[in-house]
């Protein structure tokens, strides 16, 4: 309000000073004019005129007197009496004197002067005087002398009745025509006194005028100011915040009716009280206190102006509650003031605490649901990896028919169970974020009919036809995700053929328009069954998590209820969606819709190889620093008829592939001297013969951060140890397309016998007796002292080394043990460390006697 | 404005012994001044009658100003009219002030000063002859105050006085 003057104030104040300009300059010129009225009448009054005229006319009378009283005398003549005639000279010498005075006067007095100038008056007054002059030797003379002279006199002087005639007439004259010209001059000095005072009045009138207009201005801006005034009470009274208006030291003014409910303090109580006494609480009044006197410095101000803030206030009677507050300062006539408004949000804050609780709840709920499935999947599927592994072990033994169908079964069970453990494992990666989509060129068309060749013979085992076709003009070929669509239609097929019995699953393709923001084609993969259908009510529930139709049809169809939920996961992660149209006792159509964008043919694919069944011998490089597994893996890959080369550290790893072009490298991940993903990223940056290979991770570890980790080195794909065969086989195949069509290849030789077999009794014994002595050694590392104070990356090393030729050996147990004291040096858990290493070396105590050492 | 009241202390004095007696010493060479009406003393059957010699005896005013009908400034001597209404004994009313002409103003007690006018009988340390406006003059100190230069002043400064008549 300070820095900007409205305009008709700035306007009013030039009016001010051009009118107090005007008035002066009028008014000086009235009181000059008025001054000169004054001196013109004062001059009149003053008037040195006398009574001129009185004077002139009076020469004429006097002038008369003298004659008459010579020709009294001379009229009389001599015969009168001496007295009388004594009487009469001296009447002569006495009118002669007068007149003479007169004449006098007139040539002498001031009065005349202006007059004695014009020669109408100088001539006659030049003749009386020099005929006066000429009498006075007479007059003066004795009586005799004059009465003779009187005759004389007489004559001279009655010549003179003109000139006296004309002297007077020629002065009155004058002065009629100088007062005439001062009356003109005093009028026209008041008629200019008159416009003066006229303009003087009229700039009055129009002060007036102003000054009427300015109050009546002013009149109405205080009324609209008074009307503000009540609209802002009115505001005040009904606002739903409460409204507290202070002075600069903290003094109430003013305490709205929302206030007054907030607080229970009327605002009568309160005026004039200190705000700080009434709405602080204790604990924030010093904070209070601190920033008044602040304010009052006029220093830095932490709330006033600063917007919403939360703060804790006090009722009335105590009780301390949130506030959301927000200070503005303002100036009134009596100085600052301090506008609060407080908003009690104790309801809200308890609002908002009970949800970020309940949030909490259900967050720590959801992890600990995450993290059970991860742990219990991977704690589940590495003994069922023992229990397949051992199956397919057993199968190779000497048995009778029973016991091979037994065996088939249990594989045939064992293969489901994994399944399920693995989409568990699934969903737990897409949960935690860490599903990463590659794009590469896929023929859809092979894709579609692997599934449907892959799924004939579970469809027929029910009775069911399966078929698949193109409708519209096909386009094979596009880039995507490959293994996430393989994924997808086998959950959609499968759980078609396992809701269909004796009836059709057919699978179609077709493009239906396209993606409005990538402009990619929209494929749509229908699966159409004629099943049981799903009920109206249920079709939306089909794609949660554990969800199975009918516990009944669950016990059927066996499943986990999660296969629709991966692959809606996945449909999304591709950023497509998935969805189903059914009708009870009619079938479902259960359809995917992606976005897929169209690709030039890819090279020779995995799924054209294989559907050839081309049967391809690999150069491969393997790096694993534990002499143990780097044995079973050749073995197990020169079993399936490829050439390897060994390499037991990183660095020596990424010479050999500096030497020459590999198919494919299998990198173990923990080694000394070079970690597997150093030498995975030394090789890829290295420019060297192999740097483009596929390169498979071989690890224990399954989790999705570490496999995420194996991509981010430049790692191609991945194996799980411990090593099978069909791992190996899957993972040679997806990432170098070659195919081994030994399907009876031997399985994994995890048993004792079989490795003994395979490497020799020499070889064997050696391994086994460095084993026993490696194991020996970390026995001895585990002791609490040693693994208090010694190097425990070293032990940790060693503990992950040894676990993998305990599981060699067969030895899970002591393995599963082994990796636990890793986690727990590398998680630097110590309290659950000592328990682990007592327990490591309990087992191995048990676990040594086993063991068909040649002592 | 020059006035000098030449007050001389001893002819004041001198004139105490015959003011004191009932009546008014008579004058002993030509009368210049006949004051009758309303009066208390006199010197004669009815008027208070004066000669140039019992004027000048009475305390004298003088002052130094220039008039209308003169050139320059003159020094005029005279008797304050107020002295001269105290010596005939009259304090109220209205002077008659007449000239050897019959010329006749009025001037009233009232406004009558102690200093002014005066009835002048010298100018410039001379006597005022009939033809010089004399012999007795009466006169106001117009320089020294502009209430003497109004019109009604300048009337009652008569010249030629040989008359006053005190009237109610």
């Amino acid at each position: 309000m300070k820095q900007s003057e409205p305009e008709y104030l700035r306007q009013s104040r030039w009016a001010i000073w051009l009118i107090g300009f005007g008035f002066f300059v009028i008014l000086t010129a009235t009181v000059l004019l008025g001054r000169q009225v004054v001196e013109d009448l004062e001059q009149q009054r003053s008037a040195s005129s006398d009574n001129v005229q009185w004077t002139l006319t009076q020469v004429e009378v006097e002038y008369l007197s003298f004659l008459n009283a010579l020709e009294h005398h001379g009229h009389d003549g001599p015969d009168e009496a001496a007295d009388q005639e004594e009487f009469d000279l001296s009447e002569i010498r006495r009118q002669f004197d007068v007149f003479y005075s007169r004449v006098d006067t007139l040539e002498h007095s001031r009065l005349f002067s202006a007059l004695r100038e014009t020669p109408e008056f100088a001539k006659p007054l030049a003749a009386l005087s020099s005929l006066l002059d000429a009498t006075v030797p007479a007059i003066d003379g004795d009586d005799a002398a004059l009465e003779r002279s009187i005759g004389d006199i007489w004559l001279d002087a009655s010549t003179l009745r003109d000139d006296v005639r004309r002297l007077s007439v020629s002065g009155l004259d004058f002065f009629a025509r100088q007062s005439d010209a001062r009356r003109a001059d005093t009028a026209a000095t008041l008629a200019r006194l008159a416009a003066f005072s006229a303009a003087l009045l009229l700039a009055l009138a129009g002060v007036s005028v102003y000054l009427f207009f300015t109050n009546r201005m002013i009149r109405r801006s205080s009324a609209r100011l008074a009307q503000a005034n009540a609209r802002m009470n009115t505001v005040l009274s009904t606002s739903l915040d409460g409204v507290i208006v202070s002075d600069a030291e903290g003094k109430v003014i003013q305490f709205n009716p929302a206030a007054e409910a907030i607080f229970g303090y009327t605002e009568a109580d309160v005026r004039g009280r200190s705000v700080g006494e009434l709405v602080v609480p204790p604990h924030l009044r010093d904070a209070h206190d601190e920033g008044m006197e602040r304010m009052q410095r006029g220093g830095d101000r932490h709330v006033v102006g600063k917007g919403r803030v939360q703060l804790e206030a006090m009722r009335a009677d105590g009780a301390v509650f949130p506030v959301e507050l927000a200070l503005q300062s303002a100036t009134d006539e009596s100085g600052e003031i301090v506008i609060g408004f407080l908003r009690d949000i104790s309801r809200r804050v308890a609002n908002e605490q009970e949800l970020i609780s309940a949030r909490d709840r259900a967050l720590a709920g959801q992890k600990a649901k995450d993290d059970f499935l991860t742990v219990m999947s991977h704690e589940i599927r590495t003994p069922l990896n023992g229990i397949i592994g051992n199956l397919s072990l057993l199968g190779d033994t000497r048995l009778s028919a029973d016991q091979k169908q037994f065996i088939r079964n249990m594989e045939i069970s064992g293969e489901v169970l994994l399944s399920h453990v693995n989409s568990v494992l699934d969903i737990a990666r897409y949960e935690a974020g860490k599903m990463t989509v590659t794009r590469e060129p896929v023929d859809l068309g092979a894709l579609v009919q692997e599934i449907v060749d892959s799924q004939s013979g579970s469809a027929a085992e029910r009775g069911n036809v399966i078929e698949w076709q193109w409708l519209g003009t096909p386009v094979p070929w596009v880039r995507t995700d490959g293994p996430k669509i393989r994924r997808i239609l086998l959950n959609l097929v499968g759980n078609a053929i396992k809701f269909t019995k004796d009836g059709r699953v057919s699978v179609e393709v077709e493009i239906d328009g396209e993606d409005d923001q990538t402009g990619a084609p929209f494929y749509e993969f229908r699966v159409i069954d004629t099943g049981v259908g799903i009920a109206q009510e249920d079709a939306g529930k089909v794609f949660e998590d554990f969800h199975t139709t009918d516990p009944s049809l669950g016990r059927v169809a066996d499943g986990t209820g999660l296969g629709l939920g991966i692959a809606r996961r996945l449909a999304r992660a591709l950023g497509g969606t998935v969805g189903v149209e059914s009708e009870p006792g009619e079938g479902s159509v259960f359809w995917v819709r992606l976005p897929l964008p169209a690709s030039d043919p890819g090279l020779a694919s995995a799924s054209e190889q294989s559907a050839a069944g081309a049967q391809k011998a690999l150069d491969l490089l393997v790096v694993e620093d534990n002499e143990i597994n780097l044995l079973v893996i050749r073995k197990m890959l020169e079993k399936e008829g490829h050439r390897v080369t060994t390499a037991t550290d990183g660095r020596s790893g990424v010479d050999a592939a500096g030497t020459r072009r590999f198919d494919a490298i299998l990198m173990d991940i923990s080694m000394p001297v070079m970690d597997g993903l150093t030498a995975t990223r030394h090789i890829r940056s290295g420019g060297g013969p192999s740097a483009d290979v596929p390169i498979i991770a071989v690890s224990a570890n399954v989790l999705a951060d570490a496999v995420e980790k194996f991509h981010q080195a430049g790692m191609t794909s991945f194996v799980g140890k411990p090593i099978t065969v069909p791992a190996l086989r899957d993972a040679l195949q997806s990432v170098t397309g070659a195919f081994s069509g030994t399907d009876s290849a031997g399985p994994v030789p995890t048993s004792l016998d079989d490795m003994r077999e395979d490497l020799g009794d020499a070889a064997f014994e050696r391994l086994l007796k460095r084993f026993c002595e490696e194991m020996d050694a970390l026995a001895v590392q585990l002791r609490t002292a040693a693994w208090q104070h010694g190097d425990q990356s070293a032990l940790k090393m060693e503990c992950h080394r040894i676990a993998g030729s305990a599981a060699l050996f067969g030895l899970s147990e002591l393995r599963t043990v082994l990796i636990d004291v890793e986690n727990a040096i590398e998680a630097a858990e110590n309290d659950r460390l000592e328990v682990l290493a007592h327990r490591t070396k309990r087992l191995w105590a048990t676990s040594r006697r086993r063991l068909p050492l040649a002592v | 404005m020059r006035i000098l009241p030449g007050i001389l202390a001893g002819l004041v004095l001198a004139l105490a012994a015959p003011a004191s007696a009932e009546q008014l010493a008579d004058p002993q060479s030509d009368v210049v001044l006949t004051v009758s009406g309303d009066i208390g003393l006199l010197n004669d059957d009815g008027t208070a009658r004066f000669d140039l010699q019992m004027l000048a005896e009475m305390p004298a005013v003088s002052y130094t100003t220039s008039t209308i009908w003169t050139e320059g400034e003159k020094t005029f001597v005279g008797v304050p009219l107020a002295d001269l209404l105290d010596v005939v004994d009259a304090s109220d009313g209205t002077v008659l002030a007449t000239a050897i002409n019959d010329y006749t103003v009025e001037i009233p007690v009232a406004s009558v000063t102690a200093t002014a006018p005066i009835v002048a009988y010298q100018m410039d340390g001379r006597e005022m002859s009939r033809r010089q406006k004399g012999p007795l003059w009466i006169v106001y100190p117009y320089d020294s105050d502009p209430e003497f230069r109004t019109e009604v002043i300048y009337s009652r400064s008569i010249w030629q006085l040989d008359r006053l008549e005190v009237v109610q």
